[in-house]
């Protein structure tokens, strides 16, 4: 029986939002929430556990470092991998993203595989905790 | 002359010892003959050993094991040919497999533009998504979009991406010679490889209905992290080429359509009224 994988997909770009979708949704027995920004993020976090967040950094609201700040603080969301998508490939912007507390990065245009590969990576039996992976 | 009995005593010592040393020469001597016989018989133990290993005695042995040792080395040889094949069939499969992963991306990236281009009939809303394909499935970081006045057939920037440059606003960065080309060819232009001119786009597509141009999309650069525009990248731009205009057309006539019934109701409700 496959593993039952949830994964929150946080983008206001409803493109990105299928295109992560679909990508995600051919791993077998993976479940896909959406939400366009972080206030809805949290909102759906509050409705339900999740394997996995993956985000954008740039969205109205609440962007994707703020998002990621509040889950690792007043969240309490400290082990819930988070991957960040960015448009932008300098290192500041990964850097923060990092340091605000994701587990790792990707940068856009997005590669399906590269997010497979990281979603297999974050969601193993055994992840290593605190352990940051690059994107 | 007389012999002292001290003397005497001496020479019977002497004779004593020179009988001890005649005695152990004895025994050496024999010592040595059974060693000589003991080799001797070795070395007819060697001889006999030495005719038994002839050649002769194990040809058989050593012909067969030579025919043994062939049909391994054969054996062997087709192994390593047999697994250098497989050695090459796997690369093969694995490159494949890597082709047929870029495609299915290729193929959901232009699912989801195509999906989404024809999600909605909000002008506003069409082109942002226009502009969202360029920046997140192409990549590309300036560009503007363009469309013909209908009346006049006169381009016009109807949305863009990124500064341009000092003293210049968006309707100057319109692409020049190459988006006029473009619009009167129809047809795709890239730009080769090297340096561009300053306002040449690095690509441009004219948004096409059937054969009629109703606008183009000119890149000018792309993200820090993108060295050129892949193979699939151009699949996008060209589906553009086709899709976003039917979008941002059918788009623009909902919305005059909405605006003329809208204003048609308000008209027959104002004649009811009289």
């Amino acid at each position: 029986m496959e593993k039952d994988l949830r994964i929150l997909v946080v983008d206001d770009s409803a493109t990105m939002r299928q295109l992560i979708g679909l990508t995600l949704r051919k791993i077998p027995g993976c479940r896909v929430t959406e939400a366009g920004n972080g206030v809805e993020a949290v909102a759906r976090l509050g409705a339900g556990p999740f394997d996995l967040i993956v985000t954008d950094i740039k969205m109205p609201e609440m962007d994707g470092l703020e998002l990621v700040r509040r889950l690792r603080g007043p969240l309490g969301l400290r082990e819930i991998p988070i991957i960040v998508v960015t448009t932008k490939g300098e290192e500041d912007a990964r850097d923060a993203g990092l340091r605000a507390g994701a587990s790792a990065y990707l940068t856009k245009p997005l590669s399906g595989a590269h997010l497979v590969d990281l979603v297999h990576q974050w969601t193993a039996p055994a992840p290593v905790a605190g352990a940051v992976r690059e994107g | 002359m007389a012999i002292s009995s001290e003397e005497m005593q001496h020479l019977f010592s002497r004779s004593e010892e020179l009988l001890d040393i005649v005695r152990k020469g004895r025994e050496f001597g024999q010592q040595v003959l059974q060693e000589n016989e003991r080799l001797r018989y070795r070395i007819v133990q060697l001889e006999q050993e030495a005719r038994e290993a002839a050649p002769e005695r194990h040809a058989p042995l050593v012909a067969a094991l030579q025919a043994e040792n062939e049909r391994l080395k054969e054996k062997l040889a087709f192994l390593q040919k047999r697994f250098t094949e497989v050695q090459r069939e796997n690369e093969d499969f694995a490159q494949k497999y890597v082709e047929i992963t870029q495609q299915n991306e290729g193929l959901a990236n232009l699912y989801v533009a195509s999906f989404q281009l024809h999600s909605t009939l909000d002008p506003d809303e069409v082109m942002g998504i226009v502009k969202e394909i360029l920046i997140n499935l192409v990549g590309s970081e300036e560009f503007v979009i363009l469309v013909a006045d209908r009346r006049t057939g006169e381009l016009s920037p109807v949305a863009w991406e990124g500064d341009p440059p000092a003293g210049e606003g968006p309707a100057d960065r319109c692409g020049g010679e190459v988006t006029e080309q473009v619009v009167r060819s129809g047809q795709a232009w890239f730009a080769p490889p090297g340096d561009r001119p300053a306002g040449t786009p690095l690509a441009c597509v004219p948004l096409l209905i059937k054969q009629e141009v109703v606008g183009a999309v000119a890149l000018f650069s792309l993200l820090a992290h993108k060295a050129a525009l892949a193979p699939l990248d151009r699949e996008i731009l060209n589906l553009l080429a086709g899709h976003a205009a039917t979008a941002i057309v059918s788009s623009r006539l909902y919305a005059d359509a909405e605006r003329k019934l809208k204003t048609i109701e308000s008209f027959i409700d104002l004649l009811k009224a009289r």
